[in-house]
């Protein structure tokens, strides 16, 4: 019987290693970017499955999320006499913090889970081992297209998302709140400046870069079988959930500190 | 055995933790030979072809594959040697989202539009449809790995080996798991494939019949099946070497009648 202290210990090894393996995939990955063999193909096909396949729910849930927000901040500013506040904050808020960070989450909720599951259930039937012995690399062929799709689509899923939310607090706010919506609309557009937008759009595409790693790191470590697979599924989609919030309390504080440097 | 050796383990030895799963391998096959690996299920006979293909490193000793030293070699630097490999894994490995076609043309087609080789698409099918036809599956070739049997699916990652040529053939427990009929069509495939190409094989198993079968029989090709070597009047030779693993080390290293004469309890119990 093991004591508590070795568990421990033990526990503490595995976390370092694991985060020692996804940095090295994440290295990896970024060495071989350029190198060849592309896969351009597979990478096409990666934008269509995560890009396009995403699109619906994050068009759905976006505008529901601008729809609510201006409900909930709407109800605040009416009460200090202030309603047409409204828009300047939904904008921000979508534009910097809510849209980048929720849309990821949902693209990781997909796209990390869905990574994991296809790489895991290819580890397991061999059938990364087969590539291996067939002389193509797993880290060109499975990890950079699926990497550099998704660090592609996000920011323009991220752009799609925030328009579509703006969409739906106008139109809350002109049929439901009664706020002028012509005064939403424009108010909402003058308030986005230039570093509001660089925030918005720098965020996904960290968030892609990790929400793809996280998925592709959790698929090629299954272990354990077919219930293996369902872990590796589960922990990719908790760990790309978990690494999106803590990481955009950093990226934001940089941001905001880059932008308070140039001026923006 | 005379002749170049094709794959030589120089005191190897692989532990997962503190488990010790290989102790200290030490064999060479030559060019044209074909070594079967024996021993029961557990003993790191798959873990040994894994070592020779660099899928895997060990933590001791030297591994030479074609002459190249792969001990210590990068997974960058394995790729050009491992096309001269083919392997048949004992899972098949199919690549389940692509059709026979693409399986068996997987490396032509890999080589052909992001290496350097120049294969026309009328090339690549005419290879893979003479491997299929090879294996006896060429009205298979647009269909899914989903839609086959065990025994296809086999057939097929034969296919995938054979399809570049190699002068090696790795096969991991080929015929596990199929029925006796299926069985014996996979390995007059490999004999056809020993005596007509002349390539080299490491065969792990822990069927000792298939063993003997290797090691017995030679392809006729009037009769498209096998023959006892002991009626062929050309006396031809198998060059067939039995390397028996028993916890990790080589238990016994001989041909088929130095297995069958041996007086030790554990072999005689394996033979049994």
């Amino acid at each position: 019987m093991a004591s508590p202290v070795s568990l421990l210990n033990d526990l503490i090894k595995d976390k370092i290693f694991a985060v020692q393996e996804f940095a090295l995939l994440g290295w990896q990955a970024l060495r071989k970017l350029l190198a060849r063999p592309r896969y351009v193909a597979d990478t096409l096909e990666q934008m269509d499955l995560i890009g396009v396949g995403s699109l619906p729910i994050v068009v759905l849930a976006s505008l529901f999320i601008g729809a609510v927000l201006v409900l909930q901040i709407a109800d605040q500013f009416v009460r200090f006499g202030s309603p047409g506040l409204t828009g300047d904050v939904v904008a921000i808020g979508l534009v910097t913090e809510i849209g980048p960070v929720i849309i990821a989450l949902l693209v990781a909720g997909r796209v990390s889970s869905g990574i994991a599951s296809e790489l895991g259930s290819m580890l397991v039937s061999e059938q990364i081992d087969a590539m291996r012995a067939l002389g193509t690399d797993p880290v060109k062929k499975l990890v950079i297209p699926r990497l550099v799709a998704t660090i592609l689509t996000l920011p323009l899923l991220t752009i799609v998302g925030d328009f579509v939310g703006l969409v739906g607090g106008y139109l809350v706010a002109g049929f439901v709140v009664r706020l002028n919506p012509t005064q939403f609309w424009t108010r909402a557009y003058n308030a986005i400046e230039f570093g509001d937008g660089v925030q918005g759009l720098v965020k996904p595409f960290v968030f892609g870069f990790l929400v793809a790693l996280v998925g592709c790191y959790y698929g090629l470590t299954t272990r354990g079988g077919t219930q293996g697979v369902g872990r590796a599924t589960t922990q990719a989609v908790v760990a790309a959930s978990v690494l999106i919030l803590l990481v955009d309390f950093f990226v934001t504080k940089t941001l905001l500190w880059v932008n308070e440097m140039m001026g923006w | 055995m005379g002749g170049e050796e094709v794959i030589r383990f120089d005191q190897v030895g692989l532990a997962f933790g503190a488990h010790v799963v290989l102790g200290e391998i030490s064999f060479a096959l030559h060019r044209g030979e074909t070594l079967v690996l024996l021993g029961v299920t557990g003993t790191g006979k798959t873990l040994i072809l894994k070592l020779a293909l660099g899928l895997l490193r060990p933590d001791r000793g030297r591994i030479q594959v074609l002459g190249t030293d792969i001990t210590d070699l990068e997974e960058e630097e394995l790729f050009p040697l491992r096309e001269k490999l083919g392997i048949v894994f004992q899972e098949m490995a199919l690549f389940d989202s692509l059709s026979v076609y693409e399986n068996v043309a997987y490396r032509l087609i890999e080589e052909s539009v992001h290496g350097d080789a120049d294969v026309s698409e009328e090339e690549i099918e005419r290879r893979v449809r003479e491997c299929l036809r090879f294996v006896g599956l060429e009205d298979a070739i647009w269909k899914l790995p989903e839609e086959l049997s065990g025994g296809m699916k086999r057939r097929v990652g034969l296919a995938r080996a054979l399809v570049t040529e190699p002068p090696l053939l790795l096969y991991d427990s080929a015929t596990a798991g199929l029925d006796p009929v299926t069985a014996q069509t996979i390995l007059t495939l490999i004999i056809r494939l020993r005596d007509t190409r002349e390539v080299s094989a490491l065969f792990v198993t822990h069927r000792l019949q298939d063993a003997f079968t290797l090691a017995a029989n030679v392809y006729d090709e009037s009769s498209s099946g096998l023959k006892a070597t002991l009626s062929d009047g050309a006396g031809r030779e198998t060059d067939t070497r039995l390397l028996l693993l028993r916890e990790g080390i080589i238990f016994f290293d001989g041909s088929p009648e130095e297995l069958r004469a041996a007086r030790d309890p554990y072999l005689a119990r394996y033979f049994a």
